[in-house]
């Protein structure tokens, strides 16, 4: 009689442990989603505070669909999900060129029909890698900024941030992938190296720039407030700090010579068994749309692809002094390492360690 | 001078540890309070005081992208909560009170989604639920939730049942009571700070969490921590503060009045007892 | 089993134990155990620790599943009852209550489980604290309670749901020496006063002695003796029951002679003679002799030849103890109540006894 309590509440609990309990329900909606029938909902996993809430609205109107948003915290979330096979729980994702080439190889991602977005014809061809599976958005230059006022130092190559007169002078954005391609281009190599030599001089190189950090993240703060003169960062977030000056603006972009800069593009993809393709066609074809980007460049003026949307912007963003810089065609992208990944982690680690 | 060496060290360690104390909570407050005065800032941006304001307050009740999320995470905690606590009632029970074969074996098991790091559970039960084909959403959130949310509930009200086995229970079945007026009278009332405490840490493991709730969430729908993780990127807007402002004040309340409750009964006790 | 069992069974037994086995596993820890008990009888089941006596009270009480043999409550056969369908209460080792409760809804529970309505429960708990003298101390938890007062509350919880049968286990174990004394006679009278039967389970053999009308003693799952306290003192019937019951000096020897039921009994130590009936020439033996029937000389007594040296003396306030060490190196020990002048340590004496005194034992129990 005990025994068979006992043995009754154990199975209970392993059941608790190892299933938790409560059923899930499929929704018969999405079952038969791929039906001729239009979809009326559009499931998409992006970056919070990067698209326009009144354009998602007007989409929403004009399709008669529902368009749900929801957020990642890191690109790491969308990876790890689209890997896990949890792709078909969305319609777009959106990731960035550096991931591209694992995705589709392993096949995570759907061809797009570009027939069905003629609105692509707009983006410049020239910041468009796996062309057939994914429709650029919007994308960061990462580059130097300083004051011109209070910088000891006119920068104009990434070897003068190594400079010791600029000791607690930067602020910096953060990540292997992000630092250690500078110092690989300020060292003569290529930013992508996979050769460990190499990687292990630019982590020397970088141990003399972290003397002169002050700062990671948050560049637009300490430069308004004056905590640094001197910042690597996205050009969105030097937009941020020199509207923010306004008349006061004396934030500089330094003045590259020879030395490319980062560029990334931030860019969606269709996931494997995506549920409503249909609707997705159509907002990738709404949002390539000049006018449509255009707009949403009032809300979030970051650099864009999308050159007719350019065309078509408002003054303000053509006049953000943050993308007038004239090196904008010498730019490196972040590519897939391999294996050498766990190198650069490495050398990441001990730098942040400060062994 | 009459104060002996001792005294003087007495008073000299009495000073140390109120420094100490001090210290210790400011550490722990000073944020909270940094937060609180923000979520009051008239800036967008929480670099520096701009000026008294209320408007956050208002922007957030219509900000429905948070009260919604707010809600989410409420009824996944409470739902978490009812379901960790019922499984983990009947699991420290059958843990404590009946001799088996496996149960050191299950015992040490129950560890386990508590030391492996969260995020190695979420993606394993994300893989489950796409293998299965099971849709992202409340259930599986919950589901998550109560992994991690059940091992803690049996450790903790495990350690609230008495070692002397079942003496209780077979004094109030001797007395004509079955088994279940005996586990309603009985069991679960000695155990019931145990069942307290193991409701309130899955309530308050499930509100907080991120890792499992990030992974496991669906199109439609997210918690609020991975709402504010996600604004990290663009920075954590003021209505954010305004309502962990309001969440902590609510707390606060609630345990001011559960210390009136228990200060009023303790009285009452005590005037009885002395009839 | 035998009709001599069931026959004897009369209309006033209560509880009757036939053939009652238990087992854990393959250790049997009771063995074909029968008794039967008479109503308002009080019995206590003594026996060293391990000796199956509180598991046969839980059998009793329903908390235990018998592994084979029979129980019955009034001629009934209870196997088939849980606990809460027996008429039988108990009052645990460590007193069990409810540590949520006060000590008024410790007493009502029975009644309330019962649903007996309200005034009945004030009235019947009101006599229940009115007999185990805790008048004013309803509203306590039981954490504010003394040792003794929890005892108190415990019993009068148990007896109020007037049970045929009141089983108590161990339950002055945890209570100090003093407390244990007052709380023995407060016992006793409740159970005269109440007339209801006492299953009273112990170690203690001193408590058994002076609270049971019958005493089984118990050891390795058997009944060594089950008799009134005088009989099991004066007369053990095996030597466990002889060594384990008060002070003895036990020898084991062979019969040598019989004359007018007198035994001549040689031992390693010497011989010596005891009264006995049933016994054979050549036949093994168990001589007890309590040390308060030991007589010493310098000379030798007839029949006996128990040479020894005196080894010490110990003072246990009224009486004073004499160690002696025999032959064969057994150390025997007599009292008496004043110091024999006669002897010092060292001193070579001879030991005997009036051999009615003794007790003769047989050596296949």
């Amino acid at each position: 009689m005990k025994k068979i309590i006992s043995i009754i509440l154990t199975m209970v609990l392993i059941m608790g442990l190892f299933t938790g309990c409560g059923g899930t329900k499929t929704d018969p909606a999405v079952e038969s989603g791929k039906a001729a029938a239009p979809s009326t909902e559009l499931n998409i996993y992006m970056w919070q505070q990067y698209i326009s809430d009144d354009l998602i609205a007007k989409f929403e109107k004009e399709n008669n669909a529902k368009v749900n948003l929801s957020y990642m915290s890191d690109n790491a979330d969308a990876i790890t999900k689209l890997t896990a096979g949890g792709g078909q729980e969305y319609d777009l994702i959106m990731t960035c060129d550096a991931y591209m080439e694992s995705l589709v190889d392993g096949g995570y991602v759907e061809k797009i029909n570009f027939d069905n977005i003629p609105n692509v014809k707009n983006i410049n061809e020239a910041y468009w890698t796996a062309k057939e599976y994914c429709v650029p958005y919007l994308m960061n230059y990462i580059y130097v900024i300083y004051n011109k006022d209070t910088s000891p130092v006119e920068i104009k190559s990434y070897n003068d941030l190594i400079n010791p007169a600029l000791k607690g002078q930067i602020a910096t954005i953060d990540g292997a992938r992000n630092l250690f391609p500078i110092a690989l281009v300020a060292l003569g190599y290529d930013p992508n190296s996979t050769d460990e030599k190499e990687i292990a001089e630019a982590y020397e190189w970088l141990v003399k720039y972290n003397e002169n950090v002050v700062a990671y993240g948050n560049a637009e703060q300490n430069l308004t407030n004056g905590t640094a003169s001197v910042a690597f960062t996205y050009d969105g977030n030097a937009s941020w700090a020199m509207s923010e000056l306004g008349d006061k603006n004396n934030l500089v972009i330094a003045d590259f010579e020879k030395d490319p800069v980062q560029l990334g593009f931030d860019l969606y993809v269709v996931p494997k068994g995506a549920k409503h393709v249909d609707l997705a066609e159509k907002f990738l074809n709404y949002i390539t749309d000049p006018e449509v980007m255009a707009a949403n460049l009032i809300e979030y003026p970051y650099s864009c692809p999308n050159d007719a949307a350019v065309e078509a912007a408002s003054d303000t963003y053509k006049n953000d002094p943050a993308r007038d810089f004239d090196y904008k065609q010498n730019v490196f992208f972040q590519e897939d390492v391999g294996e050498a990944i766990t190198i650069y982690n490495d050398y990441y680690q001990k730098l942040k360690v400060g062994e | 001078m009459s104060i002996s060496r001792k005294q003087k060290i007495k008073k000299l360690e009495d000073i140390i540890g109120a420094i100490y104390s001090i210290l210790i909570y400011t550490i722990l407050y000073i944020p909270v309070f940094v937060m609180m005065a923000f979520s009051f800032n008239d800036q967008r941006y929480n670099y520096y005081w701009n000026g008294f304001t209320t408007q956050w307050y208002s922007k957030l009740f219509s900000n429905s992208a948070v009260i919604g999320s707010l809600w989410y995470s409420v009824v996944i905690a409470v739902l978490a909560t009812v379901i960790s606590v019922t499984i983990g009632t009947i699991g420290a029970l059958g843990l404590k009170k009946y001799e088996f074969r496996a149960k050191k074996f299950i015992n040490n098991m129950l560890y386990i989604p508590i030391i492996v790091p969260e995020i190695v559970m979420a993606v394993a039960l994300l893989i489950i639920f796409m293998k299965i084909g099971v849709a992202l959403g409340m259930g599986t959130i919950l589901i998550g939730h109560c992994t991690f949310c059940i091992p803690y509930a049996v450790v903790t009200i495990k350690g609230r049942i008495s070692g002397d086995g079942y003496s209780l229970e077979e004094a109030s079945m001797d007395l004509g009571a079955n088994r279940i007026q005996t586990f309603l009278n009985v069991t679960l009332p000695s155990i019931m700070p145990g069942v307290m405490s193991a409701a309130f840490l899955s309530f308050t493991l499930s509100i907080d969490d991120v890792v499992m709730s990030n992974m496991l969430a669906g199109a439609k729908n997210s918690t609020l921590p991975v709402l504010i993780l996600s604004m990290n990127k663009s920075g954590v807007t003021p209505d954010v503060n305004a309502l962990t402002t309001i969440m902590i004040l609510v707390i606060v309340i609630a345990m001011i009045l559960n210390n009136l409750i228990k200060y009023a009964l303790k009285k009452r006790n005590k005037a009885e007892a002395t009839i | 089993m035998s009709d001599s069992v069931v026959s004897s069974i009369m209309s006033d037994s209560i509880i009757t134990l036939i053939d009652v086995e238990k087992s854990f596993g393959k250790n049997k820890v009771v063995k074909k155990m029968n008794i039967d008990i008479k109503e308002g009888e009080f019995i206590t089941l003594l026996g060293p620790s391990g000796c199956g006596k509180t598991t046969t009270l839980r059998m009793i009480a329903g908390f235990e599943e018998a592994s084979s043999g029979i129980i019955k409550v009034q001629g009934e056969s209870i196997e088939d009852k849980e606990p809460f369908e027996r008429d039988v209460n108990t009052v645990f080792q460590n007193y069990a209550l409810f540590p949520h409760m006060t000590v008024f809804d410790n007493i009502a529970y029975g009644l309330k489980i019962r649903k007996r309505p309200k005034d009945e429960i004030s009235k019947r708990v009101n006599e229940m604290l009115d007999l185990v003298q805790l008048k004013g101390y309803e509203n306590r938890k039981p954490d504010a309670l003394s040792g003794g007062q929890k005892q108190r509350v415990a019993i009068a919880r148990a007896l109020i749901n007037n049970p045929k049968v009141l089983l108590l286990d161990e339950p002055l174990g945890a209570l100090d020496l003093k407390l244990r004394k007052q709380m023995q006679v407060e016992l006793k009278r409740l159970q005269k006063k109440l007339g209801i039967t006492f299953i009273y389970v112990t170690h203690d053999q001193e408590e058994a002695l002076t609270m049971s009308d019958r005493i089984a003693v118990m050891n390795e799952g058997v009944i060594e003796q089950l008799a009134t306290p005088q009989e099991i003192y004066n007369r053990p019937i095996t030597k466990f029951v002889a060594g384990f019951i008060g002070e003895s000096n036990i020898f084991d020897g062979k019969v040598t002679s019989i004359k007018d039921e007198v035994l001549e009994v040689e031992t390693l130590a010497g011989t010596m003679k005891v009264k006995g009936n049933g016994f054979n020439v050549g036949e093994d033996i168990h001589v007890s002799i309590r040390p308060e029937y030991i007589k010493v000389s310098r000379d030798p007594v007839e029949g006996f030849n128990l040479r020894g040296t005196v080894k010490d003396f110990t003072y246990m306030g009224t009486v004073v103890k004499t160690s002696v060490d025999l032959k064969d190196n057994t150390e025997i020990k007599y009292s008496r109540f004043e110091k024999d002048e006669d002897f010092k340590e060292k001193d070579s004496v001879n030991i005997y006894w009036n051999p009615e005194r003794a007790v003769a034992i047989k050596a296949s129990k």
